[in-house]
């Protein structure tokens, strides 16, 4: 009985300091004078949404567009994202799958252009870049928070008349953002 | 959950708490410890994730002043995301881009030296979904030398994602910035001021400015002002500053869309930088209309080819500027064989060049020679350029390589094509052979008059 009522008693007091604890307002409105101080770790992150394949457009003498998604948070109001293609071979250009593809063309001729874009006010877009093997600057900001934003990749792919395509030869590259 | 409905909630279950502990303590103890777990989280974990997750860092850039050897707190790698991710973790040595951006190299001997000064707990783990783990980072030492090291640690990650033609491949760049205890002197050059035309309406004004010191660190102050001919300031702007890594140098920009109207004007860029102050750097232009300046507008047109057997193929074409700038012209040849007037998958020659520089107004000739080797048959000449605007366009030109001519065939040739020629060279030669005869004769009648002065003086004499 006694440790029941030891228990209730316990039970009360943490009720009270939580009820006590949640019912606090902004730090300043506290009576006591402690100063405590804390700087925020900076937070870096980021994910891409593939881009979907090229719907129309992917054939010779045509230019193939989609876009895909790039969601980012940096607490630094100043950051950059770069975009390369970490390819040894033609980066920069999209290469023919190694099955299926006999006799089409191993890499297109024209590099694939990206262009992102953001409806955040002090986002500098770079406009269309093409994509090489050094990394290029798509967006940037000098006071800019980026809180989980989305910014949109258009990407570009311009095919010549010239070119030989085989029908159902995958293209593919594997583009590398950077942010920070 | 947001911070306010969290509190709120966590209010309304520990008063839930208190009103059940007197009749079921054990309901209650669960239900305060429920409300302490709802408190809202400290700021700084606040941070929103994205739907769907995210690969994340933290902390993101450090400033570390200290004696080597070292260890670093450790960064947290966060998957919140849906699939599997395979991290890589390379330390790096940064250096800058104008544009403010960190670079760095991926060499065998670059990345070693980065190693030497930090290296990580681990170069490669597999973070499964919702994981994270903690990267341990170690300060060992400085280069020969050296008080500050700029280091930077890239955490890559690449998700499965199948079927897409463009792959993505996730990279957070941690920045370490390294320095012994001490003090470093903070100064700064403006090196450069150019103003260009960003997009129709609105220029670019673009500051260099260099970090003379011997320490990472930033302009106090950096601002660009305007004046019109007669010297009153017309506009003036502060910009943002931010951090310049030691040695480089960093481009500060000013897109203006406030319209200037149509005359000379000089752009002065002013900054203080350390010990550096009262730094400027001027450059005049000139505006054709509000916010535009003067620009070329290229184009390239008739385009023609032709070629001979076993020789190369002759091309001829015509640059125009319709701007009014001087301004240049980048061209690519491609020239193609045609088979039953089916161009070849690939060209049997290029080249590309840029045309000497043309000045507003006025048209120039091009010739350029391409391939050797003609076979006899039908060929095809492309010429790719960007059109005013900067869309692309291409020339076509077909010919006939045809054997080539004698002597006889191309003077005959050459009349045909040039039916004035003839007449003309009979004119000239004419035109020539009478101006000898007349000159002939002006001596002749000079030589005959000196003699009957000569007469005419012994005759005096006698």
């Amino acid at each position: 009985m006694i440790i029941r009522r030891i228990v209730g008693s316990l039970t009360l007091l943490i009720a009270m300091i939580a009820l006590l604890a949640s019912a606090a307002g902004p730090a300043n409105a506290a009576s006591a004078t402690q100063v405590v101080s804390g700087t925020s770790l900076g937070i870096l992150a980021i994910t891409a949404t593939p881009a979907t394949a090229f719907a129309t457009g992917f054939q010779a003498d045509s230019t193939a567009n989609t876009s895909g998604l790039l969601t980012l948070t940096d607490t630094n109001p100043s950051w950059n994202l770069t975009v390369k293609d970490a390819a040894t071979s033609n980066p920069g250009h999209m290469a023919a799958s190694t099955l299926g593809c006999s006799g089409s063309e191993s890499s297109l001729q024209n590099p694939l252009s990206v262009s992102v874009t953001s409806l955040l006010g002090g986002v500098t877009a770079a406009g269309p870049v093409n994509i090489s093997g050094s990394p290029q600057t798509v967006a940037s900001a000098t006071n800019q928070l980026l809180a989980a934003s989305i910014l949109t990749a258009n990407y570009s792919q311009p095919i010549n008349a010239s070119e030989t395509l085989l029908s159902g030869c995958v293209y593919s590259l594997t583009a590398t953002y950077t942010l920070q | 959950m947001r911070h306010q409905e969290r509190a709120h909630i966590a209010r309304r279950v520990a008063g839930v708490a208190l009103s059940l502990a007197a009749l079921f303590p054990g309901v209650a103890l669960a239900l305060a410890v429920l409300s302490l777990c709802l408190l809202p989280e400290p700021a700084a974990a606040t941070v929103a994730t994205p739907l769907g997750g995210a690969f994340s860092i933290t902390p993101a850039r450090r400033y570390i002043v200290a004696h080597p050897p070292l260890t670093l707190a450790p960064t947290g790698v966060a998957n919140t995301t849906q699939v599997t991710l395979d991290v890589h973790v390379i330390p790096v040595l940064l250096s800058q881009l104008p544009s403010g951006a960190f670079s760095y190299e991926l060499t065998p001997l670059a990345l070693r030296a980065a190693r030497g000064i930090l290296s990580s707990d681990t170069s490669h783990f597999v973070l499964p979904p919702g994981a994270s783990r903690e990267v341990s980072l170690d300060w060992h030492d400085l280069p020969r030398r050296a008080r500050t090291a700029n280091l930077g640690v890239i955490y890559q990650a690449m998700p499965v994602a199948r079927g897409t033609p463009v792959r993505i491949v996730e990279q957070l760049l941690g920045v370490d910035i390294l320095r012994l205890p001490g003090h470093y002197r903070s100064s700064g050059q403006l090196t450069d001021l150019r103003v260009s035309q960003l997009k129709p309406r609105t220029l670019r004004l673009a500051l260099d400015a260099h970090n003379s010191g011997q320490d990472l660190a930033s302009p106090s102050r950096i601002a660009l002002t305007i004046h019109d001919h007669t010297g009153r300031r017309v506009l003036a702007r502060s910009l943002a500053t931010d951090i310049v890594l030691p040695g480089a140098t960093r481009e500060f920009v000013l897109n203006l869309a406030h319209p200037l109207p149509a005359g000379s004007y000089t752009a002065i860029g002013h900054m203080a930088f350390g010990s550096s102050h009262d730094l400027a750097t001027r450059t005049s232009f000139q505006l054709i209309a509000p916010n535009e300046l003067p620009s070329s507008q290229m184009q390239l047109r008739l385009l023609t080819a032709q070629g001979a057997v076993s020789q190369g193929a002759q091309v001829a074409a015509q640059t125009k500027n319709t701007g009014s700038a001087p301004g240049t012209l980048d061209v690519a040849l491609r020239l193609y064989r045609l088979n039953e007037g089916i161009p070849a998958s690939r060209p049997i020659a290029t080249r590309a060049f840029t045309t000497p520089p043309l000045a507003p107004g006025h048209t120039s000739q091009l010739r350029e020679a391409l391939g050797r080797g003609l076979h006899p048959g039908t060929y095809r000449l492309l010429a790719d350029y960007h059109a005013i605007g900067g869309a692309p366009q291409t020339l076509i030109a077909d010919f006939q390589a045809q054997q080539p001519l004698d002597l006889l065939a191309e003077l005959r040739g050459i009349s045909r094509e040039h039916a004035l020629l003839l007449p003309g060279l009979l004119i000239l030669a004419t035109s020539v052979l009478l101006t000898l005869v007349l000159a002939r004769e002006r001596q002749h009648r000079d030589a005959l008059q000196a003699a009957r002065r000569q007469i005419d003086e012994l005759e005096r004499q006698r």
